[in-house]
């Protein structure tokens, strides 16, 4: 107890401190201690908090389940009247899990960036950036309130942007940096309504809003009551949050961003956007799944988005050339699985396929990376082929990964993916089940077709290359072979009841994270709305909701196995197509696919269903129109005013000047006098003659002066 | 010498005029850097001694460091200066932004007496400003401020600088005179009986007083001379439709100076809007309010809009500024204890992080004599550290959790939730805006193929290290300490909000 008190603040500062010493002199390091001692200094810092994250859990696996929540409170963060926010960590069930994937895969990948990265200028700034990421990441599970929450939320973007931009003399990496910051702050404005709203209608509530998240647990039955915009105040927040999920988990149609991503170092795409960054949003969820359950519309939009995310995504893959790109989708489509189980309140369900998906995507993402280093920065798989040969424990870890995400039995895909779809077809309703269930399919034909074309069948480019390509160093490959072991083993944490197993994984969350099935049926929630009699109509329609999502006579456990088998029967079949038409007979490929509308849905495919292309229509250009037009009318219309002011100011001089010399001269020569002064000072200042603009404006002050002292006092 | 601490910290920079004429001109500048650093020195008892339980604003009692003598007594003009929350916020950002904008100044080689007088006349008048409570001496101070920022940047300028310090000028005399006129006013029908004292008379508004006028052109006089400040104080925010002067201002006007204007000079406006617009006339705040929200709005997105089509550096710089204020105006307009605490938060933050980015375009145009966003490229690989410091700047002028910019805004965000909820929402798209611009320029200037043209670039200097690091570790401590800085006007900002929301 006392041991985590102290560790958990370490946990994050560890790789923050790595950071800060290697951005700062990162570059003298590696100048005069060489290029290793600064990987070791890099890799140092998440050892150390993988380390303690670990130690951490052992100890928190042998406390009492009651007590199986430790608070760190820090210092007082914000505190304006009412508002007060402080630094304070949680480690509890959720957070604990969450910190061994990090630190964990986290010290995997910095392990393989020693090779991957070797030989780069600039190895000390990628140290650096990884370590920084690392440590947002940890603050933002870590954190105990909303703002430190949002605070490690930003920060992983920022790192992004950093690190998708690694190799910034190339303008498009540039450019894919920037967009994937600019998408998600499109989401973080949700996520920022969303904390906005709670502080609104908290601080109408309670003396004090802190926004930590027991405090928001104990108050949400009271927040059920109001609504905001004729809507249910939860779930305006429940959605708001989403939004912010939208963006950093990119999911449709916020997703655009995370293909480009793929610019940077492939250990970056591992780390970022495959194991932990992206899934930030699921673990939101995960971490307010007292909202979430409160709010039935919104979890029904959150299985749609998702729904559609999966499969949208899968089919794209299918028609990638790029390796890393095929990868990227596919980890899309992987987290529209995660979210297809956030919105069927079966939380634990999409935690776990966080953990599996980790695991088995970064194996995946070191192994293509391990390809392309080989290969000489090759990322087309037309150009590669015959590769398991040359290359075998990258080879066979890829393929243990694949079989770990086309969900082969037993492995964990097939327990985590299986637990969705079960899910997704008795909560959330058949058709969210069938986009998810189609896009299991998808997924093995995707992820089959890139091993063929990569590791099997002829080598397609040029000889020399593959004479020179080799199996990557040790400290390259371990990593991956030890992720491939834990994507085939992870998944026995969580076998299904009916499979006979006792979801322990689901049981090790219960404390913090409850599905919805399993929450007792009068929440607070739902008594509180029985109070509230602008909500009172939604009462019955969530009974009948109850009654179809538990079709209680017929057999659960037939269902179920039904539903396993007939994934499995389709997963395999759409692997022996990838097979057929990737290795066996690429001639009926070709056949195929001379044909004309093949063809055309393999170019809608190939080019994202021109969503970019979509974007760039409906907001890029009219935002520039926008704003050109804009800077063009402050300068013409807005200054132009302005500066015609001026004019007119010494054109009205000049006339009382002209007037007064040819036509009342003499006559009324003080009045005129007085006027022509005026005149000239104006046509001074225009003119910018120094001495006559202090001139008049002294004369101004003194004038004021003057009639204020006469006639006022 | 503490029973004049404050006549001491406003009036030494003047003292220090007679030293930069005295010695030889190469020697003004270390004149000027002695003057604003002890300067600060000797206001250190003045943040120390500050008691921050106390709110102000509308009790005479509870102005700290009063000093309060005869002055012209034909006027009943008093020289009645003091601190509050309000004040000493913004007389350490003075201080500070005084101290940076001389180490900015260094390269300065045009008569150099004159622009380092110049400097120093015009650090006494902006501390005079924040300390006045004096209608008339705010006003003096308030005009003093105008002449040597002229000559600053009409001398000292680009290539249309008299153009820009002309514009400059016109602007804000306008708003003078209307300003002036108003004081007197308001000294006329000031409830309870004449005075032109600042406190005095929120002590009469604050129990119930109004000011009871003759209509003007048809309209109650409250509400006219509401507006007639509120124009007085805008120009210098500056509030759209006023703000030309603002882009054309920094353009032309040398490095120190713009670093000053966006640093100090913008939040005399919105000082302005809380001493003496808003609070002295709270009816006619919750009449003008929507009105405000509405400026604020067009603020933030109208310059975040205009920062995007902008090619020159410095000009997106200006109108991101611009953004930047409307964020404190709709946080004033919201008047709700976040909301004022935010924008007041902002206008230190702003002031901070607005310098930064002011003295690191100064960095650029020194050495290339151009600041066309295009005409750069690469400058990541052959200036690392510059691009380093310009990372952090824009990440904070972007707002990002863990620097000072995140908790203002958020602050005002959520205060102004309360009572707007639709303004706030647009203004978050401010903030996606301001991503968008900060990091486009970011990217065509520090990314992509090196320019050979400016291969050979030299990063930063160590004086430019030295004016830039004290803004470094003030923005990344008050984004994770931020209540170091709120607690010297929480109170009194809290009290304010409760004048304008009876």
């Amino acid at each position: 107890m006392d041991f985590i008190q102290f560790a958990v603040p370490l946990i994050p500062l560890f790789p923050l401190g790595g950071a800060l010493i290697l951005g700062l002199f990162g570059k003298k390091i590696q100048a005069s201690l060489g290029e290793s001692l600064t990987g070791i200094l890099g890799c140092a810092a998440p050892l150390f908090a993988a380390a303690l994250a670990f130690a951490s859990f052992f100890l928190f696996l042998g406390l009492p389940i009651e007590s199986r929540l430790i608070r760190v409170d820090l210092a007082p963060w914000v505190s304006v009247a009412d508002f007060q926010i402080a630094w304070a960590f949680r480690y509890d069930a959720l957070s604990a899990f969450m910190l061994l994937i990090i630190t964990g895969i986290g010290s995997l990948i910095h392990i393989y960036s020693l090779g991957y990265m070797q030989g780069d200028r600039s190895f000390w700034r990628f140290f650096s950036y990884i370590n920084l990421f690392l440590g947002a990441m940890l603050l933002l599970v870590l954190g105990d309130n909303l703002l430190v929450m949002f605070l490690g939320w930003e920060g992983v973007g920022l790192c992004s942007y950093l690190l998708i931009g690694f190799w910034f003399d190339h303008t498009e990496y540039a450019a894919a940096g920037k967009k994937a910051f600019l998408f998600n702050r499109i989401g973080d404005l949700g996520f920022l309504v969303g904390v906005i709203l709670l502080v609104l209608y908290s601080s109408l509530n309670w003396d004090v809003v802190t926004l930590s998240f027991s405090e928001l647990q104990d108050r949400t039955s009271v927040l059920a009551r109001f609504t905001v915009w004729q809507w249910p105040l939860l779930e305006v927040v429940a959605i708001s949050f989403f939004i912010g999920a939208m963006g950093k988990s990119a999911q449709f149609p916020l997703y655009v961003w995370l293909p480009d991503a793929m610019a940077g170092p492939t250990p970056v795409s591992a780390l970022i956007h495959a194991a932990t960054m992206v899934t930030a949003g699921v673990y939101m969820i995960g971490r307010m799944f007292f909202i979430y359950s409160a709010a039935p519309h919104a979890l029904g939009f959150i299985a749609l988005i998702a729904g559609i995310t999966c499969l949208l995504a899968a089919t794209i893959g299918m028609a990638q050339h790029d390796i890393k790109k095929v990868l990227a989708y596919s980890t899309v489509s992987q987290l529209g699985y995660m979210f297809i189980a956030m919105g069927a309140g079966a939380f634990s369900y999409g935690l776990f396929h966080l953990l599996t998906h980790a695991a088995f995507k970064a194996a995946l993402f070191m192994g293509a990376g391990s390809v392309i280093i080989a290969l000489h920065h090759e990322q087309d798989m037309r150009k590669m082929g015959g590769l398991l040969k040359k290359m075998p424990i990258t080879g066979y870890s890829f393929i243990a990964a694949t079989l770990a995400i086309m969900g082969f039995p037993l492995t964990s895909g097939f327990f985590s993916k299986d637990e969705i779809l079960e899910a997704a077809f008795t909560e959330a309703g058949v058709g969210i089940w069938a986009l998810g269930f189609i896009a299991a399919g998808i997924t093995s034909f995707y992820m089959w077709r890139l091993v063929f074309m990569t590791f099997f069948g002829q080598y397609r480019g040029e000889e020399q290359d593959y004479e020179r390509c080799r199996e990557q160093p040790k400290k390259t490959v371990l990593p991956i072979a030890i992720l491939a072991a834990a994507a085939l083993l992870l998944g026995f944490l969580n076998v299904p009841d009916f499979m006979g197993g006792g979801e322990r994984f689901s049981k090790y969350l219960q404390p913090v994270v409850v599905n919805l099935e399993d929450q007792a049926p009068p929440l607070p929630a739902h008594a509180a709305m029985e109070t509230a009699p602008s909500t009172s109509t939604e009462q019955p329609a969530l009974e009948d909701h109850d009654l179809t999502q538990h079709p209680g006579p017929i057999d659960h456990t037939t269902l179920e196995w039904s539903l396993t088998v007939a994934t499995v029967l389709w997963s395999f079949f759409t692997a022996f197509l990838a097979w057929y038409f990737y290795l066996k007979n690429p001639q009926a490929r070709e056949k195929l696919m001379s044909k004309a509308s093949p063809q055309a849905l393999f170019t809608l495919l190939n080019n994202k269903y021109f969503v970019d292309e979509l974007y760039d229509t409906i907001i890029v250009e009219p935002l520039q129109k926008l704003y050109r037009f804009l800077a063009k009318f402050d300068q013409l219309v807005v200054d132009g005013m302005v500066n015609g002011a001026g004019h007119l100011g010494r054109i009205s001089g000049q006339v009382v000047g002209l007037f007064d010399n040819k036509i009342i001269d003499g006559i009324v020569n003080e009045v005129a006098w007085f006027c022509q002064l005026g005149g000239r000072g104006f046509s001074l200042m225009q003119s910018g003659r120094i001495q006559a603009l202090v001139g008049a404006s002294m004369l101004l002050f003194a004038t004021a002066i003057t009639l204020l002292i006469l006639f006022l006092g | 010498m503490l029973d004049h601490i404050i006549s001491w910290v406003v009036f030494l920079p003047l003292l220090g005029i007679p030293l930069v004429f005295a010695l030889p001109k190469d020697k003004g500048k270390w004149v000027a850097l002695g003057v604003t650093l002890i300067d600060f020195i000797i206001a250190m008892p003045l943040f120390a001694g500050f008691n921050k339980s106390i709110a102000g604003i509308s009790n005479a009692q509870q102005m700290q460091f009063v000093e309060r003598h005869d002055w012209i007594p034909s006027l009943g003009a008093f020289y009645y200066v003091g601190v509050d929350g309000l004040s000493i916020t913004m007389i350490l950002l003075t201080l500070l932004i005084g101290v940076l904008a001389t180490l900015a100044s260094w390269n300065i080689n045009k008569s150099q007496r004159g622009y380092f007088s110049m400097f120093l006349l015009l650090q006494s008048a902006m501390l005079g400003v924040f300390v006045a409570l004096d209608l008339v001496l705010f006003f003096l101070f308030w005009e003093l401020m105008l002449f040597p920022m002229y000559f600053l940047i009409g001398v000292w300028g680009g290539p249309r600088r008299v153009y820009a310090a002309i514009k400059f000028f016109l602007f804000t005399l306008l708003g003078g005179v209307g300003m002036l006129l108003s004081f007197i006013a308001m000294w006329y029908f000031a409830p309870g009986g004449r005075t032109f004292d600042i406190i005095e008379i929120m002590t009469r508004v604050a129990e119930g007083g109004v000011f009871t006028g003759p209509d003007i052109f048809g309209m109650p006089f409250a509400k006219v001379i509401f507006v007639v400040l509120f124009i007085g104080f805008a120009i210098k925010v500056p509030i759209f439709p006023f703000h030309t002067w603002l882009p054309d201002a920094h353009v032309e006007a040398p490095t120190a100076i713009s670093v000053i204007l966006a640093g100090v000079l913008l939040k005399m406006g919105t000082y302005g809007f809380l001493r003496i617009n808003f609070p002295l006339f709270p009816d006619a705040f919750e009449w003008f309010r929507d009105t405000l929200v509405t400026l604020a709005i067009i603020n933030i997105i109208y310059g975040a809009l205009c920062a995007l089509a902008q090619k020159d550096l410095k000009k997106m710089v200006a109108y991101s500024s611009i953004s930047h204020m409307g964020f404190i105006l709709l946080g004033l307009a919201a008047a709700t204890p976040q909301g004022l605490n935010g924008a007041m938060l902002q206008m230190f933050n702003h002031g901070t992080i607005t310098a930064m980015l002011f003295l690191l375009v100064g960095v650029v145009y020194d050495r290339a004599h151009h600041r066309e966003i295009n005409g750069f490229g690469g400058l990541a690989a052959v200036t690392p550290v510059y691009a380093a410091l310009t990372s952090i700047a824009f990440m904070a002028a972007i707002g990002l959790p863990g620097l000072s910019g995140f908790i203002s805004e958020f602050l005002i965000l959520a205060g102004s939730f309360k009572v707007y909820q639709v303004p706030t929402i647009l203004a978050g798209t401010g903030i996606i805006l301001g991503a968008g611009y900060m990091l486009w320029s970011y990217q065509r200037v520090f990314f992509g193929p090196i320019n050979e043209k400016y291969k050979e670039m030299t990063d930063v200097k160590l004086v430019e290290v030295l004016s830039l690091a004290p803004l470094v570790v003030i923005t990344v401590y008050l984004g994770i300490f931020p209540n170091s800085i709120i607690a010297y006007f929480e109170v009194s900002l809290n009290h304010i909000s409760r004048l304008l929301l009876p």
